[in-house]
């Protein structure tokens, strides 16, 4: 019986043994001349993996512009893809696996959906998260290692609520569907509405994926609004409009709606339900601005073209906003270790807010990972402009940036800008 | 009143989508004691065998529904010689047959999606308008839905009543091994009661399918609750009170949507279950009454 239990003793030993020796920490340094690990934290395998490409796009352009300038003080870096899938059970031991199995993980593009969950677990390991996670929970985040790479959800309603006001509309409609997605901009879209003095007519949450909602589009339609403004998921915007065409005399009204919407997944499911030209005529969606043409995007769009067949179809991804924000965002990752001269993500997280920011102050603004290196290197202080402008946080480490309004092109499958939102026109507007 | 009425129309038509799901998984319930979970799986496959048919092959879509409806049939047989015959042969208990039933339809699925990708999919239709009709408001599709319901609730009962087929399953629903020792022959009478609840099955997946305009693979397991919720009201095993339960389950959803909220029109059909099996614990009509017409052959 001891000699047993000695031995699953030693066993144990060396079990947890092997895990510390292959775990990442973000206290340790990588080896010289050691791979470093940029993790992909999302969901690969469930039905939002058709958008996990979206981030590897990011990565893939990052890692090819940072290896092609040498790497991170002599190291190079490579894109590693974890599945974190769609549901917490699921995500949490991912998330173990990932900081056991992974060597030098110096930071992690997500978690998204899951973040609530898993966060807290990688940064009890202390690695730089990179993140466009919309869960309010990190709207007043104070985790030092969370980086909310793209305005906050309950920025995108305000942003929503004050197109629909720029555009002319009085009297709207709101349809959400009631899913943790959805319910996370309901109250700063109508918030930013009744601070903008539009009238908002009827404001239903549907239940998601239903047979029917020919009830609920007559109660809408009852309300007489000028517009609807929107987010559910694409099965339901397709059975609800459809139905709403059938009953409106095939009469479409004008539809706005969130960043979760201006994806392709979204909108071709609407083509198919209410036709190209009511959705060219008459839908608009608000998103993060996409990147402006200049030096970043061009490098950004070189290395995504160069990916191989790490990214499918790459073309789709040279202007989308979520992959030059994730391109950005691990870029400068990248450049706060080589202000730091550490890839230990304890010692370099807080240089991302001193590589980034307003430009000014006798900072040289650079526009590449190898621009940034030089001048470094060279003992000068830099602020990296991203492919859309300057990246500033604010005090809770999400990111403050400008929308555009986005109406879809189904002849060439596009997305065409209608107008843009900066941050100062947006908390002018909400008086703040 | 413009409204209510509307409502109710709109009501009808949910509860013709779930009458079909609702009867045919009754009739397998009634023949076999299974509760079978792949039932959602069997609709979600006739719906994308009926893509096939519309997108693929260009056929109008009530060929297509034709041929999904069949499409099921044929799976619903192949699960129910393959898979549960031999589990029912060794007398395997109810729980084992519910995680069978569980697997199979998570392999069906998994299937589906290694074929055809996660993505959603619309079958190649010309849109409609509402029209009213009395002061009910339906687009011409939504009516020839209500119509087939009708037609395969009829031919249903036609079956069961009239024909010593219908005679026969009604037996083997009170007793099969006493069936058996009457001269029926309880194996193929289950196998063909299994393909009428396919056909059922499959027609209710191709028409759901339809009516959300755009589908994925979770377009099955969307409705397979609310039809089990509809057939438990009426009376699990029981056709005629799953036709009475979808009805209950269709217009209780949407004067749910009307009068309370939108948001929790799913909630509806097991608010109503509860309070009805509270109140009539065998549901709307108990197997008594099938039992008791069984006995009169």
């Amino acid at each position: 019986m001891r000699r047993t239990l000695a031995g699953v003793l030693v066993l144990f030993l060396i079990a947890v043994g092997i895990t510390a020796c292959g775990s990442s920490s973000g206290e340790s340094e990588a080896g010289k001349g050691e791979k470093l690990t940029a993790g992909m934290f999302i969901d690969f395998s469930g039905p939002a993996g058709e958008q996990a490409n979206i981030v590897v796009a990011g990565c893939a352009a990052a890692t090819g512009s940072i290896n092609a300038a040498g790497g991170i003080l002599g190291h190079e870096i490579g894109c590693e893809r974890f599945d974190a899938g769609a549901d917490p059970a699921d995500a949490v031991p991912a998330a173990s696996r990932m900081l056991s199995g992974a060597s030098n993980l110096a930071f992690t593009l997500g978690p998204e959906e899951v973040a609530s969950a898993t966060a807290p677990i990688i940064s009890a390991q202390k690695i730089v998260m990179l993140s466009a996670s919309g869960d309010p929970h990190f709207n007043e985040n104070d985790d030092p290692f969370f980086y909310r790479i793209v305005p906050a959800d309950n920025v995108a309603g305000q942003a929503q609520a004050y197109w629909a006001y720029k555009s002319g509309f009085k009297n709207v409609a709101m349809l959400f569907e009631n899913g943790s997605g959805a319910l996370t901009v309901i109250e700063p879209v109508k918030e930013g509405l009744e601070k903008l003095g539009v009238n908002v007519t009827a404001n239903l949450k549907v239940a998601p994926d239903q047979s029917s909602y020919r009830t609920e589009v007559q109660s809408l339609l009852a309300s007489h609004p000028e517009a609807i403004l929107s987010e559910t998921d694409p099965q339901t915007a397709a059975t609800f409009f459809s139905e709403l065409l059938e009953l409106n005399g095939g009469q479409m009204i004008p539809l706005q709606g969130t960043p979760a919407t201006v994806v392709s997944s979204y909108e071709e499911p609407l083509v198919r339900a209410i036709g190209a030209e009511n959705v060219e005529k008459y839908f608009e969606g608000t998103t993060v601005a996409a990147a402006e043409p200049g030096p970043a995007l061009s490098e950004y769009q070189k290395y995504l073209l160069q990916s191989g067949s790490e990214v499918p179809e790459p073309e789709l991804y040279k202007n989308e906003p979520y992959s030059t924000a994730f391109y950005d965002s691990s870029v400068a990752t990248a450049l706060a270790m080589v202000a730091a001269k550490s890839t230990s993500p304890e010692k370099f997280q807080g240089f991302l807010t001193k590589v980034t920011g307003s430009p000014g102050q006798g900072k040289v603004e650079v526009h590449t990972f190898a621009e940034g290196k030089k001048a470094l290197e060279a003992g000068k202080q830099i602020v990296y402009m991203g492919t859309n402008g300057p990246i500033i946080w604010n005090q809770f480490h999400n990111r403050e940036g400008a929308f555009q309004a986005l109406a879809y092109n189904p002849a060439e499958r596009k997305n065409e800008v209608r107008g843009t939102i900066t941050p100062q026109e947006l908390k002018q507007a909400m008086g703040e | 009143m413009t409204e209510l009425i509307e409502t109710i129309g709109f009501g009808l038509v949910a509860s013709a989508v779930v009458g079909l799901g609702a009867v045919g998984f009754t009739l397998q319930f009634s023949v076999s004691h299974v509760f079978n979970f792949a039932y959602g799986a069997v609709m979600t496959a006739a719906a994308y065998f009926a893509y096939l048919a519309n997108v693929t092959f260009g056929l109008d879509i009530w060929i297509a529904l034709a041929a999904g409806a069949l499409f099921g049939a044929a799976l619903t047989m192949a699960i129910e010689a393959g898979i549960f015959r031999p589990f029912l042969a060794r007398r395997a208990d109810t729980f084992t047959l519910l995680i069978a039933s569980i697997g199979v339809g998570l392999v069906v699925v998994s299937v589906i999606n290694a074929v055809a990708g996660f993505g959603a999919h619309s079958y190649e239709v010309n849109p409609q308008v509402a029209v009213h009709v009395w002061k009910f408001l339906w687009t011409p599709r939504q009516m020839a839905t209500l119509g087939l319901a009708i037609v395969a609730m009829l031919a249903l009962h036609v079956t069961l009543r009239y024909t010593r087929f219908g005679k026969a399953m009604r037996a083997v629903a009170d007793d099969s091994d006493l069936a058996g020792n009457s001269g029926v022959n309880a194996r193929r009478v289950t196998l063909l009661a299994w393909g009428i609840s396919g056909l059922l099955c499959g027609m209710a997946g191709v028409i759901l399918a339809l009516s959300t305009v755009s589908f994925n693979t979770n377009v099955g397991s969307s409705l397979l609750l609310v039809a089990i919720a509809a057939a438990v009201v009426g009376g699990i095993g029981e056709p005629y009170g799953a036709m009475l339960g979808a009805v209950a389950v269709g217009l209780a959803s949407e004067f749910f949507a009307w009068l309370v909220s939108p948001g929790l029109k799913d909630v509806a059909a097991f608010v109503l279950l509860v309070v009805i099996l509270i109140t009539r614990p065998n549901g709307l009509r108990s197997g008594e009454k099938m039992r008791t017409e069984a006995q009169s052959l």
